[in-house]
């Protein structure tokens, strides 16, 4: 819909969010490679150590936020939490990363004798990575159940987990599924909505469409201010805004809207509204855990949280800017800087298709008075646009 | 009958008889909520194809190349005699006017993108390559 420039935007911006998707051929890949990994593992896990294990998706891919690397070479994300049914004083943190290590190393192992293509394990702060070259990794976080999830935890109390972090000698409490869900009510009138719309375009049932493929507004506008920032500190690391402050401050701001730009436009300016400055301390709290502060590194270095509203800033710009422009081509040259010339190209050139598409299938009109191109007036013929030179008239 | 079309549609625009028994319609049209505003005029003589020109902003290159489907003085092409898709019987108003306002569109993602989004006829296989996107 072009109608009004609210339904304009509101199309660019969608579209311009569907270029930031997983395409379906790596999505697929992602999935089949996690689920393999998932089944190996409850299998080896029984066998060695006789206990029960469990492997599901967390962050991103699981939320529907998932967005490309600028770098293209880098590969998407895919983070799973690893968890096997241990107690605390029954193993320490450095025990279960080494056996975790052990155990991804016999995963490959089994993929050699099974031919298949290897992926690349290292390690990190809090987890494994294994890196299937020039697509994505998946990022195993090794984890115990948290049994003192009620001190501090708000809801879905059986999937608090703990984690390990080698910068920290104490275990660290999280609880993604809980996350999730507190993420999900977020959105979940618009939700629904758009997984009946995504059923019926793969003539599928509403439960065949996974939950992180799902569009919503309030992902758009997440993948939307990912892509924003990683634009705006390619390069540059250092301090650049974390994805999970991004993620709790938009869907806290989200208030229903069922169109992409007025989501991503709202959420930009209410943001700010939900970080709070007390005492002297920076607080973005973990909705699903009263005892984490997504911000706290911004109490150790001020200038994160400087950086951060530079950013919001930056954003509000771009956006309002993106409005007062006075043509397609000049839309497209504010959005560039901001999004990256290529996909927002991209974006255009499939608006461009859009609309003929709909010229060629007789659904595009024109209203009188102003020719505004839409849903209303009457229906524009078809045509032939053809080369430079004259064609005699008949 | 052109012109009563074309003033009734867009009560706004101006009308001018030129010598000839020719019309010359100059009308505003904004193609979508985030495109230009542009000026347009038509100009139409019996059994010849209208002659649309963008009087302003006017239209210009894209990196020294000029706009795919404009023939020579810088004039859209909008439709093909060979495909009878156009005859004097029909409404300028209904059938040239949309085509502006699709083409300006199609124009704006050209300036853009370097991409044409409209079908288009290929030109048949080599027939000249400097002209091969008209």
């Amino acid at each position: 819909m072009i109608d009004t420039k609210a339904q304009h935007l509101g199309t660019m911006f969608e579209i311009l969010g569907e270029e930031l998707d997983v395409p379906e051929r790596i999505y697929r890949d992602m999935i089949s490679k996690y689920q393999h990994l998932g089944a190996w593992i409850r299998e080896d896990s029984k066998d060695k150590f006789r206990a029960d294990a469990e492997i599901y998706p967390q962050g991103s891919v699981n939320l529907g936020t998932t967005i490309p690397p600028v770098d293209a070479t880098c590969g998407y994300d895919l983070d799973l939490v690893y968890r096997r049914d241990l107690v605390k004083s029954g193993i320490t943190q450095a025990q279960l990363i080494e056996q975790t290590g052990d155990q991804l190393r016999r995963y490959i192992e089994h993929l050699e004798h099974q031919r298949e293509p290897l992926p690349e394990l290292t390690p990190r702060r809090r987890c494994w990575a294994l890196n299937f070259k020039g697509h994505f990794h998946m990022d195993v976080l090794p984890a115990i159940p948290d049994d003192e999830a009620d001190v501090y935890s708000l809801r879905n109390l059986g999937d608090a987990i703990l984690i390990t972090d080698k910068e920290r000698c104490e275990w660290q409490h999280s609880n993604p599924r809980g996350y999730a869900n507190w993420f999900h009510e977020r959105e979940e009138t618009v939700f629904a909505e758009q997984r009946r719309i995504a059923a019926k375009a793969f003539n599928v049932d509403v439960e065949m469409i996974p939950i992180g493929r799902v569009s919503t507004p309030l992902r758009r506008a997440i993948q939307l201010a990912k892509r924003h920032r990683d634009i705006r500190y390619t390069g540059d690391p250092e301090d650049k805004p974390i994805s999970i402050i991004i993620t709790t401050l938009a869907a806290m701001a989200y208030a229903n809207e069922a169109d992409a730009f007025e989501a991503f436009n709202n959420i930009a300016q209410r943001m700010r509204d939900f970080i709070s400055f007390e005492n002297g301390i920076w607080r973005v709290g973990n909705p699903v855990n009263t005892q984490e502060n997504f911000a706290d590194k911004w109490n150790e270095r001020p200038e994160r949280a400087v950086r951060f509203f530079e950013w919001l800033d930056a954003l509000e710009f771009d956006l309002a800017n993106a409005q007062q422009q006075s043509d397609l081509n000049q839309f497209a040259k504010a959005l560039s800087p901001a999004f990256g010339k290529e996909i927002v190209e991209r974006s255009l050139v499939r608006f461009g298709r859009r609309i003929d598409e709909s010229h060629q299938k007789g659904d595009l009109r024109m209203a009188a008075k102003t020719g505004a191109l839409g849903s209303s007036g009457a229906v524009v013929p078809k045509n032939t646009w053809y080369g430079e030179e004259q064609e005699p008239a008949l | 009958m052109q012109a009563l079309r074309l003033k009734s549609l867009f009560p706004e625009s101006s009308f001018d008889v030129v010598r000839n028994f020719g019309l010359k319609w100059v009308g505003q049209l904004h193609p979508t909520p985030l495109s230009a505003t542009y000026t347009v005029a038509i100009s139409y003589r019996l059994r010849l194809r209208p002659e649309v020109t963008i009087l302003d902003p006017p239209l210009v290159s894209r990196n020294g190349s000029r706009s795919p489907h404009v023939f020579k003085g810088e004039h859209p092409c909008l439709f093909r005699f060979k495909y009878r898709e156009w005859d004097g019987a029909m409404y300028i108003a209904d059938t040239i006017v949309p085509w502006v306002s699709t083409w300006l569109v199609h124009y704006e993602i050209w300036l853009a993108t370097g991409v044409w989004c409209g079908s288009k006829e290929e030109h048949p296989a080599g027939s000249g390559s400097k002209n091969s996107s008209g």
